[in-house]
């Protein structure tokens, strides 16, 4: 279902992905995400973007 | 609790005060009921969520699904959002389970100076998002190159015009977020995104959050936007929950 998202919801997305995983409360629970030490939004955004091909189409059209 | 062998454990997406009156969201992550936990003056905003899919390994696994991040993301914050502007409200980051409700309490309890310090410096405010980008400049047409220098000349011309313009915008978005911050309650500057992720080809110049009180926004939006510079789009987005305003080291 989210292939085909238009851009400005891919973008809405990036921005949501970039604050819901990069800031907030750092509260150590019970679960420990062991790529959290790493970089929990660097996950996010790497999966994000890998099938975010339309993004770099549009982009590389002339607007 | 305990069905067909899964485990229940408790996702946590932010802490308000136990008085606080919101309507919380019908449903959060994974589709579970959000509930509230209460221990003194703080509640915690819960859900009971599966461990065999937010367990450690489970997680892990999940992040890489691009799917399942994007909904349940979008539900977390979705949980966050439909309390912005009717409490204050402490957004902790994506990702905290507890295995029961106790170690919730024990949470509220353990950091109880801490969240109610800063649900206190929350009362009344959102968190705006302003990010700048700056627009192609118009480049007046110069004339067909006669020569190879005269092609390096216009080149040259052409990057310092560019280098020039850059710098003249760079001096004005450090002038607005000057102003927005001493405008605002609290001001932070993230690093510009690039492309990739801004999803547009203009540089970004700012990528800034501020902290503004919930009436005062049309203000603080039009202060953002005035401006008179071509060059330059400014996009305001928010209201948020105070993402950028819960950390220790609140730079800026």
């Amino acid at each position: 279902m989210s292939r085909d998202l238009p851009l400005e919801q891919q973008i809405t997305l990036i921005e949501l992905v970039d604050r819901v995983l990069n800031k907030g409360v750092v509260v150590s629970g019970d679960i420990t995400l062991a790529v959290a030490d790493v970089d929990l939004v660097y996950v996010g955004l790497r999966v994000l973007l890998a099938s975010v091909g339309t993004m770099e189409r549009l982009q590389g059209q002339p607007a | 609790m305990i069905q067909s062998g899964v485990e229940v454990a408790w996702y946590v997406y932010g802490v308000v005060p136990a008085d606080a009156s919101f309507k919380p969201a019908a449903e959060g992550v994974a589709s579970t009921r959000v509930e509230v936990v209460t221990e003194g003056g703080l509640a915690a905003i819960v859900g009971r969520v599966d461990l065999d899919e937010f367990g450690e390994e489970a997680l892990r696994r999940n992040l890489e699904d691009r799917a399942w991040l994007e909904q349940t993301v979008s539900a977390h914050d979705g949980v966050l959002s439909g309390a912005v502007g009717m409490t204050p409200l402490v957004p902790l980051r994506f990702g905290t389970v507890f295995r029961d409700e106790t170690r919730v309490r024990e949470l509220l309890g353990a950091r109880e100076a801490e969240f109610t310090a800063a649900l206190e410096r929350l009362r009344g405010c959102v968190e705006l998002g302003v990010k700048v980008f700056l627009l192609d400049e118009e480049r007046s047409e110069e004339a067909k190159p006669t020569s190879g220098r005269d092609y390096l000349l216009q080149k040259q011309r052409a990057r310092d015009a560019t280098s020039a313009a850059l710098s003249k915008a760079l001096d004005r978005v450090r002038d607005l977020h000057e102003h927005l911050a001493s405008i605002a309650g609290g001001a932070r500057a993230n690093s510009p995104q690039p492309p990739e992720l801004s999803g547009r080809r203009e540089p970004m110049l700012l990528n800034a959050a501020y902290l503004v009180r919930a009436n005062e926004q049309p203000e603080f939006v039009a202060a953002a936007e005035d401006h008179d510079d071509p060059g330059l789009e400014i996009v305001v987005t928010g209201p948020w929950p105070a993402y950028n305003f819960v950390e220790a080291e609140e730079a800026e």
